[in-house]
């Protein structure tokens, strides 16, 4: 938490533009979240066993056919993979001096099929839809609860950031030499001290609103989800995919499609 | 039946400033009852009282009847409805009908009758077209009038509202006086917004720490040193007639609105003309806009 404090501070991240909105205009809105999620983890944890590069290239390949079916846009998908992208370079970068580049295409393939698919998933489900199925598929409550708030609170911080940037511009502090900068340093430090002081205050407020309704420790959702013909079938659609998959790099099936 | 009631009720902060200090109060059940004080007087203190959420030092609280304590306070506290001052504070889940349907959902509806009961809420407060909406995107006053759906989804018979004008423009400061004045319910306003509290409640407790005053407001109003000592200003059509008074200008009733002003104007000029009528009334143009109207009928 101080970290993302830290980033909202220094204005390094700004929360996007609410996800929910261009959620509902995918082709997998309606989608129940528990077979999104499932259907998910599914793909993820089977691609993170492979280590061959032409299932990898495939299951990079399914990632992508998936995203565009979605109809996600791809403008916003590229806004959330930019942070992520970094990420992922920081961390096959060494696999690249250590194993060889083919070991290095392999891990980016990894890592973006996987990345790419959990993505799709989450960014074509409202908040409350995802939340509400995280708790369905036995997620702890307090866990489900932690995350939703999260993306509640996460953009009024994210405007009490910015308003206190520009408060503090208006009064003459420029961004200085950056991070090398210790008066610079010093005004971050200090941002980021009273958003979570502020953080603080509002959790009490919170907590009171929640007690004031009658929380009971779990964070209900109201929304009605049921398990459709079109949900299942993407879960048997995706879990047969990667079982295929699983088998191309195990090298029970052989088959090269070029 | 008295609601509500506080006997020499006593609260200090962890600091240990003193927050209130020997408060009295009786809130009769279906009365509208605002509690008038400057920043600090410690009127969301008495709120979080009033809800348990804290528990005085010294004197008691009792909610329908029945002392307030710590074991009780999570039942006592379903007949009590709390509207937060900042509405982000209350809207905690990412759309707005899951977080009206939140409060019913704890109260263990579901299916068909919850949905009837957020449907009802949302209607009733003009945030209906709100419901899939994401709370960061709303505007101020939306997020009022979706708070204000969240705590009436719940059936409180008291309505405990914190600074409820607070922040509002005035289009939504109308709409929202309209709602509060179309409940029948008990109801505490805590504000500095005199004007509203005017319209919204019949009697008020002026409060800094201690009890100032408690009455009706046009005891309040016409006392100077009172409204100095609470920092509350008079409406600005109340301060009018004060100081037309200084002229010399005789009002039978000190008006605290604009219709009660109206109605005074009309009964001097009626005196005075022997027979005419003045009439002031607001209508709404078919584009939402609210005029105002004004007929002269002489004989």
């Amino acid at each position: 938490m101080n970290s993302i404090m830290w980033l909202l501070a220094t204005g390094h991240i700004t929360p996007p533009t609410s996800p929910d909105e261009f959620a509902a205009r995918t082709r997998f809105y309606s989608l129940d979240p528990r077979a999104k999620i499932v259907s998910a983890i599914i793909f993820a944890v089977s691609v993170s066993l492979m280590t061959q590069l032409w299932p990898l290239l495939l299951a990079f390949t399914t990632s992508v056919i998936i995203l565009l079916v979605s109809g996600l846009s791809l403008r916003a998908i590229y806004r959330q993979m930019r942070l992520i992208a970094l990420l992922l370079l920081m961390i096959a970068l060494p696999v690249y001096f250590f194993r060889g580049p083919e070991a290095f295409i392999a891990m980016l393939l990894r890592i973006s099929a996987a990345t790419l698919v959990l993505l799709v998933m989450v960014l074509t489900t409202a908040s409350a839809n995802l939340a509400s199925g995280l708790r369905r598929l036995g997620l702890p409550k307090m866990l489900v609860a932690l995350l939703a708030m999260t993306y509640r609170y996460l953009f009024i911080y994210g405007d009490e950031a910015s308003r206190m940037m520009r408060a503090r511009e208006a009064r003459g502090v420029g961004h200085g030499r950056g991070f090398l900068d210790r008066r610079v340093l010093q005004t971050i430090s200090s941002t980021a001290g009273l958003i979570l002081v502020k953080a603080y205050g509002r959790a009490t407020r919170i907590d009171r609103a929640m007690r004031a309704r009658g929380y009971n420790g779990d964070l209900n959702f109201g929304r009605d989800i049921r398990m459709r013909f079109p949900d299942g079938y993407l879960v048997l659609v995706l879990a047969a995919i990667s079982f295929f998959l699983l088998l191309l790099n195990w090298g029970f099936v052989q088959w090269k499609p070029l | 039946m008295e609601a509500l009631v506080t006997r020499k009720v006593g609260y200090a902060y962890e600091d240990g400033t003193t927050a209130l200090d020997g408060i009295d109060l009786v809130v009769q059940e279906g009365e509208r009852v605002a509690i008038l004080g400057p920043n600090g007087a410690g009127k969301s203190t008495l709120l979080e009282l009033l809800m348990g959420f804290r528990f005085p030092y010294d004197g008691s609280v009792d909610i329908f009847g029945r002392r307030l304590m710590k074991k009780n306070a999570v039942l006592l506290r379903r007949r009590l409805g709390l509207l937060f001052q900042d509405p982000d504070d209350q809207i905690f889940l990412p759309r707005v009908w899951d977080d009206v349907a939140f409060g019913p959902m704890n109260l263990g509806y579901n299916g068909g009758e919850l949905e009837e009961r957020v449907e009802g809420v949302l209607r009733s407060t003009g945030a209906w077209d709100l419901r899939e909406r994401v709370p960061h995107r709303l505007s101020h006053g939306e997020k009022k009038k979706v708070a204000v759906a969240g705590v009436l989804a719940m059936k409180p018979d008291v309505l405990l509202l914190d600074e409820p004008t607070a922040g509002l423009d005035p289009q939504s400061r109308v709409e929202l006086i309209r709602i509060i004045n179309g409940l029948d319910k008990t109801i505490v306003v805590a504000t500095h917004d005199v004007e509203a509290a005017v319209l919204m409640t019949s009697r008020a407790v002026v409060l800094r720490v201690s009890k100032l005053a408690e009455g009706g407001f046009r005891d309040i109003l016409s006392n100077a040193d009172l409204l100095v000592r609470a920092n509350l200003d008079v409406p600005a059509i109340t301060h009018l007639f004060q100081v037309l008074a200084t002229l010399g200008y005789h009002y039978e009733e000190l008006p605290l609105n604009i219709d009660e002003a109206v109605e005074q104007i009309t009964r001097t000029i009626v005196r005075g003309q022997k027979h005419a009528h003045l009439h002031i009334h607001e209508h709404e143009h078919p584009g939402g806009d609210v005029g105002r109207h004004e007929d002269k009928l002489h004989d």
